[in-house]
């Protein structure tokens, strides 16, 4: 029994510390907060239950990350269909309502950022890319995180970045 | 890539992800992510069951077999004053901001229940330290909630059925305010229907039942002003006092109707007296599963609903759809019970209209006692044994839905990494006048979809991010998708490639 309190323990006292940064990085790979906190909280559940056997390895954060990694690309593999609801609630109609058709079609005018941009890539470019670019972590590394070769890494950030690239830069066009 | 390209990408990423709102990670931490040992055996059994028969069904098949409620050790059926640091937790991982006031609160055992206004609808939440069991809001306002005067009570009754994990998504989206009643493995149910008891005093119910294997059953209300005390009798003859304060009433109970756990009657004690009312069969119906308790239920089924009459006049008034004549066929109806839970809603099954959309599919409109759904249906593949198979569907609550109409958007196509797209499509429900919805597509084009005896039913290669429509009132409305960057980019960019910066 107190055995078994330890190790709840011990997964409490590691989601404290890597919350966080898991959230981060689910950030990084949904850029959408809310699918962020899906993803965080499906991986922990995943990892809770493997907790005796996660907790004595030896970066349990690393495993930890790399099933947060899978679940939001094999999601997106074996998910054909992804159906989203529209708020119904009142308030958000009557915000709806308050727009008219212009603004809200004048929205598809704003200027792409290099944020938007990378919210426009698919998941595993932008994964690639956040990896390599803002964690600064080797292709190598990559690859071993994503669970693919190197060559895949490589195309997929060469296609991140032309995406993000040819993305502003067409915009910029447009608004000449 | 050029070094500037390369700062500018670090320097976007860490402007998106400082962005992360601080209560993320504070949810995160809170979630209890322990697996319930004692429960672990029949959680799969659930939800091979749900993938088999209607949901109902499932959840009778789980709690009979459980016996009676074990969860919830330490609970008591008299109230006491919460302190101020489990009112804090509760507010904390129930997400009630600092700006939601607090109706009532009450302490059970080691469980605090809370109920809050957010955006002045009431909510409700029942917790024990980070687990939250229910969190749910009615949508009504509180002026749906009238005060009903000097010795009156009004009680919306909430049946849940939680589960850590299983039931997540369905709380999350509960708590976001959207409406997903075809969950992936837990389901919810919504069907707010007045009901007239102890004379005037109760005027509305509101039902949510969410599967799982933790479950309980909770009781709300505003009360009068007289309103000293109420307790509600239990089927299994246990007394559970609620708790009164703010005009509002409060309580909840381990355990659904197969443990028993039903309401038989209600005492509400004034100043000047007490009054016992007890509740009709056909007052619970909807609300607790009553008729799989092997009884026979004559004129319960969910596919014998009436429509409350003035939803039924209003659906009729708006869409000319809901003015023809009912085409259930026994096809279709044998396609729904799997796919859609008919107590969901209180959907009526029986006064479904279909439109055909010829190889498309058809879409199946089911109007209900507390909402509208509509359901995309098509032709089965031969040899799958049935001859029709899902497309998805979404349901609106009349108040937000009546005269505004119900829409649903969804994205078919191919995994991550394909170079081509697939097909985003949109199905909706609109008010008569519309003959077309103007669309506004990704890549800036706008467009026009048909609508067909009410129903739009349209394709596209390219995400819509916007519609626009005129409401039963006139007045239009524009309607972002929910269709976002997230999703795999748009097939038409891919065709035209951007020039590639050097």
């Amino acid at each position: 029994m107190r055995l078994m309190r330890s190790v709840e323990a011990s997964f409490d006292e590691f989601v404290r510390a890597h919350a966080h940064d898991l959230v981060r990085w689910a950030y990084l790979i949904t850029w959408d907060e809310s699918d962020a906190e899906d993803l965080v909280q499906e991986c922990l559940f995943v990892v809770a239950k493997r907790w005796p056997r996660v907790r004595v390895m030896d970066m349990p954060l690393a495993y930890t990350r790399r099933v947060l990694v899978n679940l939001a690309l094999d999601s997106r593999a074996t998910t054909l269909r992804r159906r989203r609801e529209i708020h119904t609630d009142l308030e958000q109609v009557a915000r709806i309502r308050d727009a008219t058709a212009e603004a809200a079609f004048d929205t598809a005018g704003v200027r792409l950022e290099l944020s938007a941009a990378l919210g426009q890539l698919p998941r595993q470019q932008r994964t690639v890319l956040g990896l390599r670019y803002f964690l600064d972590l080797s292709e190598a590394q990559v690859a071993e995180i994503l669970g693919c070769s190197v060559g895949t890494v490589k195309s997929n950030a060469s296609r991140g970045q032309t995406g993000c690239g040819a993305s502003s830069n067409s915009k910029r066009h447009q608004l000449r | 890539m050029s070094d500037t390209l390369e700062q500018q990408l670090h320097t976007a990423f860490a402007k998106k992800l400082d962005s992360v709102a601080p209560s993320v990670v504070a949810r995160v931490c809170a979630t209890d992510y322990r697996p319930r040992q004692h429960r672990m055996a029949v959680i799969p059994a659930l939800g091979a069951a749900i993938s088999t028969v209607a949901a109902g069904v499932a959840a009778a098949v789980l709690f009979l077999s459980s016996g009676t409620s074990t969860a919830f050790a330490g609970w008591t059926s008299q109230p006491t004053a919460p302190t101020a640091a489990a009112v804090r937790q509760a507010r904390a991982v129930c997400g009630a901001v600092p700006v939601d006031s607090l109706l009532a609160t009450e302490a059970r055992g080691p469980y605090v229940a809370i109920v809050y206004t957010r955006n002045a609808s009431p909510w409700e939440c029942v917790s024990h330290g980070t687990s939250v069991f229910l969190n749910r809001t009615t949508q009504d306002p509180p002026s749906a909630f009238a005060n009903p005067g000097v010795g009156k009570a009004t009680l919306p009754v909430i049946s849940a059925r939680t589960a850590h994990g299983v039931a997540l998504k369905q709380l999350k989206a509960i708590q976001k305010r959207q409406l997903r009643l075809f969950g992936d493995k837990a389901l919810e149910r919504d069907d707010p229907q007045k009901v007239t008891h102890l004379g005037r005093s109760l005027q509305k119910q509101s039902f949510a039942v969410i599967t799982g294997p933790d479950s309980l059953t909770a009781a709300s209300g505003a009360v009068g002003t007289g309103v000293r005390g109420v307790t509600l009798v239990l089927a299994d003859g246990q007394r559970v006092v609620a708790t009164v304060k703010n005009n509002w009433y409060l309580a909840w109970w381990p355990g659904v109707e197969t443990h028993n756990a039903y309401p038989v009657s209600i005492r509400v004690r004034t100043g000047t007296g007490t009054t016992t009312a007890g509740y009709s069969r056909a007052q619970l119906h909807g609300l607790f599963d009553l008729c799989q308790l092997n009884e026979r239920c004559p004129g319960l089924e969910s596919n014998r609903i009436k429509l409350v009459p003035g939803i039924a006049s209003v659906l009729k008034r708006d869409f000319s759809l809901f003015r023809s004549t009912p085409a259930a066929s026994a096809t279709t109806i044998r396609y729904l019970r799997p796919v859609l839970w008919t107590g969901a809603m209180g959907a009526a099954i029986r006064q479904l209209r279909t439109v055909s959309f010829g190889r498309l599919g058809t879409v199946i409109a089911i109007p209900g006692t507390g909402g509208v759904c509509v359901e995309i249906a098509q032709k089965a593949p031969s040899g799958q044994g049935r001859s029709l198979t899902g497309g998805g569907g979404t349901c609106a609550p009349h108040l937000a839905g009546m005269g505004r109409g119900v829409f649903m958007t969804a994205y078919s196509g191919n995994p991550i990494g394909a170079k081509s797209g697939g097909t985003y499509s949109i199905t909706g429900l609109v008010p008569d006048g519309n003959h077309t919805i103007t669309m506004r597509l990704a890549s800036g084009q706008v467009t026009t979809a048909p609508v067909k005896h009410n129903i739009v039913f349209a394709h596209f290669t390219d995400q819509p991010r916007s519609f626009t429509y005129k409401s039963a009132a006139g007045h239009s409305i524009s309607v972002q998708t929910g269709f976002r960057a997230s999703l795999p980019h748009s097939p038409a960019r891919e065709k035209h490639p951007p020039p590639v910066i050097k």
